[in-house]
């Protein structure tokens, strides 16, 4: 092992500046095809060019109606997403982790959870609008309950297959050294079944920020990304600040994404290839 | 004192795998246990570490029944079974960890045995870093660093190739002599049983019982091609395959050719 | 693999950051101690059940919806719009520019006028109220208080709508100039946008001789007719329906005259007309200019609908009884760029204040 280390990298290294390449010629194909039809008039849409001038306004000096940087916008939808994916995670990995380990319980709740999860977490809405309608903060409530449903299946349907995977030999090995019940579970399920349930917040933490993105379309609100491309809809004339609202979800769902991607990676050596 | 079988039988949906089996293996012996595959080996071994339940008869362990909380037995597993989110030095310390000894008192130990099992250096390493005679390296210090009062190897080197695995069997050898273990050792492979052992236990197909306990005098370190080592392993290949299933029988036919 | 320790630590770190960072930025928004009014977007479904959890201190909405509140609730009006604003334009019925048959916009501004004067005359009031009640869906007692509060006419004031327009522009809140949309200047901008010739025409006629129709439309002609849903102020496109003042132009329903199902606010009514489902629409006059100018969406004001109308409406316990009392509460409104949320800061100027988004 390591023995042809340096040669390795080396080749990995050239192999990565391409890579790199790669995608940067992505990005232009898509910004010429978006030229294209922008000057083609094929869809009304705004040039590249003006849609980057309006997304550095946008962050610099903030858009006149709602008087907010786009940054502003994001930080308060960011909040909305963590506080209701982490609630959604607090819920979910200790639920997905009792379903995977005992098989009573995964009769039972398997069929509620198969029920519950083709329900899109928008669809509660109205619901979750009159279950909080007395809990003050209500559209904060709602927002962040749909952030929550969003991300408790992937986040609990990752667990349960994480737990259910770790194979039995792990088990028998804790065993023959006498691990208790409680020191199974510290030192071989969860471990086994991290790399699995870190998928799922990865997972939870991407439709939640859909979900939030969308709720504050939806609902009533005041600020956040969504609610930011809503109004720029609503007062018309506003494509190229919908676009770059657009391009800055997107961007953020890729650094979350990326982010934890990276963080797993150093966390987990043993577990990535 | 020693390890003590007796009557041993155990049944799995009412099908008879092991049939009254008794042995008695002294303190520090080191005893191979061979028989053809679905014969009962592992579940022998299990039965001794208390994972399985007896149908019937006794296993005592210094005249009581061997029990993992007290880290009376340590296990080595063909598939090496090493936690794969621990490092070499933090699966050697399980079984300290979990009976409680302090970081620096475990740490030490830890590094003794991986020291034994000559993996120096590769104390950081993940399992999926190492190789397959790495990994087992492992599993024995991760075994013996619980200091157990008899070792259990199920076909520890099955997966191994040929050349890694005579090497692994001197220094198993060694470690056998330097720390002076009890090891029961299950093996499919006569040749590997003896070279290694004192004793050969025989098993037959169940429900047969034990075939045979033969006594290996030759001195170690034993010539695998020595005339002495030849006879007794056409013996007991003899026995297995009258015994054994088809298979074996096969395989016999090519060794011969 | 030395490295473990570290990797930890710096996971750690990476995570503390950005946690902090989070919360630091999440806190921008979520302040809400000083005096200004605080606004909050959101139809008027949801500004009811808000101002019943509490969520809301106050909401400017247009009929029925304050009425209701007032009536059934616990809330008071606090102030009219006609008040802060008189004469204020509301609802208007406009034309898309692709529509060109005029004896049909004829018919429909004459179906409207007729319909118009039908509410403004009190002898009415028995069947305006039921019609007020069919088409809202409100109770008796909710629909007499609201009906008080809107004047119903013919033809907004243009004085005014331009004056909203001037309000538009100062608050930033147009994307494009007039002259962008081909416009020498404002005047004939608003020229061509309140097209005020078929009212004056179908009025003159109308004055000398109220019996006067216009020609009936062909029956290939089709006009799709679109409204609000259960906004009160366009009761008199209900009350034409239910009068037979477009059967008596030639408009027959499920012949040439399709009645689109109702669209839940302006904008989404001015998208209609923009994807070209629509060809004459109910709507806020509010939408229908600022949609005009930043979406291009080609219509025309053929009609007036009614002015004010809004109102804010709190608490009655509130405690807030005057208009300074405002400062630091949230209000609700519609939309921005809307004459409701103007008002607010019509409001907000008044009492020496600022308006700001609630968090
Ligand atoms: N948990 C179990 N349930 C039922 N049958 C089992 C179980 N474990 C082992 N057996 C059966 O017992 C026999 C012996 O198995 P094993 O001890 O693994 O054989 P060996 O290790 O000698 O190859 C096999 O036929 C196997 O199918
Ligand atoms: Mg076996």
């Amino acid at each position: 092992m390591d023995v042809n280390g340096a040669e390795y990298a080396a080749g990995s290294r050239s192999r990565t500046l391409s890579y790199v390449l790669i995608r940067i010629l992505s990005i232009i194909f898509l910004i010429i095809i978006w030229q294209t039809i922008a000057s083609l008039k094929l869809a009304s849409l705004p040039e590249p060019i003006e849609t980057f001038g309006m997304l550095i306004t946008l962050m610099s000096e903030g858009e006149p109606i709602l008087g907010r940087t786009l940054q502003e916008h994001a930080a308060a939808s960011l909040m909305r997403v963590l506080e209701g994916s982490i609630a959604g995670f607090v819920l979910a990995i200790p639920l997905g982790i009792v379903i995977g380990w005992y098989k009573y319980v995964e009769k039972f709740a398997g069929t509620i959870v198969e029920v519950f999860r083709p329900i899109p977490p928008l669809a509660w809405i109205p619901l979750a609008f009159i279950i909080f309608r007395n809990f003050g903060n209500t559209t904060t409530l709602v927002q962040v309950f749909v952030v929550l449903v969003g991300a408790f299946f992937p986040a609990l349907l990752a667990t349960i297959h994480g737990v259910k995977s770790i194979d039995a030999i792990y088990f028998e090995a804790a065993r023959t050294f006498g691990a208790s019940p409680s020191q199974i579970f510290a030192k071989v399920i969860v471990p086994g079944a991290l790399p699995s349930i870190i998928t799922g917040v990865r997972t939870g933490l991407g439709v939640g920020w859909m979900c939030v993105v969308a709720a504050e379309m939806i609902g009533s609100s005041a600020s956040g990304i969504g609610f930011f491309i809503w109004v720029m809809y609503e007062v018309g004339g506003g494509t190229a600040e919908i676009i770059s609202g657009m391009i800055a979800i997107g961007f953020i769902g890729y650094l979350m994404n990326e982010g934890i991607l990276f963080l797993s990676r150093r966390m987990m050596k043993w577990d990535s290839n | 004192m020693g390890l003590e079988l007796r009557h041993v039988t155990k049944k799995f949906n009412g099908k008879t795998i092991l049939n009254e089996v008794n042995m008695e293996i002294k303190d520090g012996e080191f005893v191979c246990i061979i028989g053809t595959s679905g014969c009962g080996k592992t579940t022998l071994l299990r039965l001794i570490s208390a994972q399985e339940e007896l149908t019937g008869g006794a296993i005592l362990l210094d005249n009581r029944p061997p029990s993992c909380e007290d880290g009376d037995v340590g296990f080595v597993f063909q598939e090496y079974a090493l936690f794969p989110w621990r490092t070499v030095k933090h699966n050697v310390e399980f079984g300290m960890e979990v009976k409680g000894i302090d970081r620096e008192e475990r740490g030490a130990i830890a590094q003794k045995y991986i020291d034994l099992v000559k993996l120096s250096g590769y104390e950081d390493y993940y399992p999926k870093e190492l190789s397959g005679g790495m990994k087992q390296r492992v599993g024995l210090a991760r075994a013996l660093a619980n200091n157990p009062k008899v070792l259990l190897m199920d076909e520890p080197f099955a997966a191994l190739d040929a050349i890694t695995r005579n090497v692994m069997q001197c220094e198993l050898l060694d470690i056998w002599e330097k720390e002076n273990k009890t090891i029961l050792f299950v093996t499919h492979s006569v040749d590997e049983a003896l070279f290694l052992a004192d004793r050969v236990i025989t098993l037959g197909s169940p429900p047969e019982s034990i075939l045979e306990v033969t006594d290996i005098g030759i001195p170690r370190h034993r010539n695998r091609t020595g005339t002495e080592f030849n006879r007794i392993r056409d013996h007991l290949l003899g026995m297995l395959m009258s015994n054994g299933d088809a298979d074996v029988k096969q395989d016999r036919e090519c060794m011969r050719q | 693999m030395k490295n473990n320790k570290i990797s930890f630590r710096f996971f750690v770190l990476i995570s503390v950051l950005i946690l902090v960072s989070v919360c630091c930025l999440g806190c921008i928004g979520t302040e809400q101690t000083g005096d200004a009014i605080y606004l909050k977007k959101m139809g008027p479904a949801d500004m009811m059940s808000q101002f019943n959890s509490g969520d809301i201190d106050g909401f400017i909405a247009w009929e029925p919806y304050n009425a209701e509140l007032v009536v059934n609730g616990d809330g008071k009006y606090l102030v009219q719009s006609g008040t802060v604003w008189p004469n204020h334009p509301c609802c208007v019925v406009a034309v898309m520019d692709t529509f060109t048959d005029e004896s049909a916009i004829k018919a429909v501004v004459w179906a409207h006028i007729k319909a118009t004067e039908f509410i403004n005359n009190p002898a009415n009031e028995g069947a305006v109220t039921q019609y007020a009640m069919d088409f809202t869906g409100k109770d008796e007692a909710v629909v007499k208080e609201g009906m008080n509060n809107i004047k119903f006419t013919e033809y907004p004031d243009e004085t005014e709508v331009k004056t909203y327009y001037q309000k538009l522009d100062q608050n930033k809140i147009l994307k494009k100039t007039v002259g962008e949309l081909g416009y020498a200047s404002e005047d004939a901008f608003f020229g061509d946008f309140l097209m005020k010739t078929y009212y004056d025409e179908v009025k003159a006629e109308l004055d000398s001789d109220s019996s006067w129709m216009p020609e009936k439309v062909s029956n290939t002609t089709n006009v799709r007719l679109a409204y609000l849903i259960a906004d009160l102020h366009q009761l008199a496109m209900y009350a034409a329906r239910q009068e037979g003042y477009y059967e008596d132009v030639g408009l027959i329903e499920g012949e040439n005259l399709v009645i689109k199902p109702p669209y839940a606010n302006g904008p989404a009514e001015m998208e209609g007309f923009k994807n070209g489902d629509i060809d004459v629409g109910y709507l806020g006059g509010a939408p229908a200019t600022l949609k005009r100018i930043n979406d291009d969406t080609k219509i025309r004001i053929i009609a007036g609908v009614n002015n004010e109308g809004s109102a804010i409406v709190v608490g009655k316990d509130s405690g807030i009884d005057s208009l300074s009392d405002l400062k630091g509460k949230t209000i609700a409104t519609p939309g921005f760029g809307t004459v409701q949320d103007f008002i607010v800061r019509m409001i907000a100027e008044q009492i020496g204040t600022s308006v700001e988004l609630a968090a």
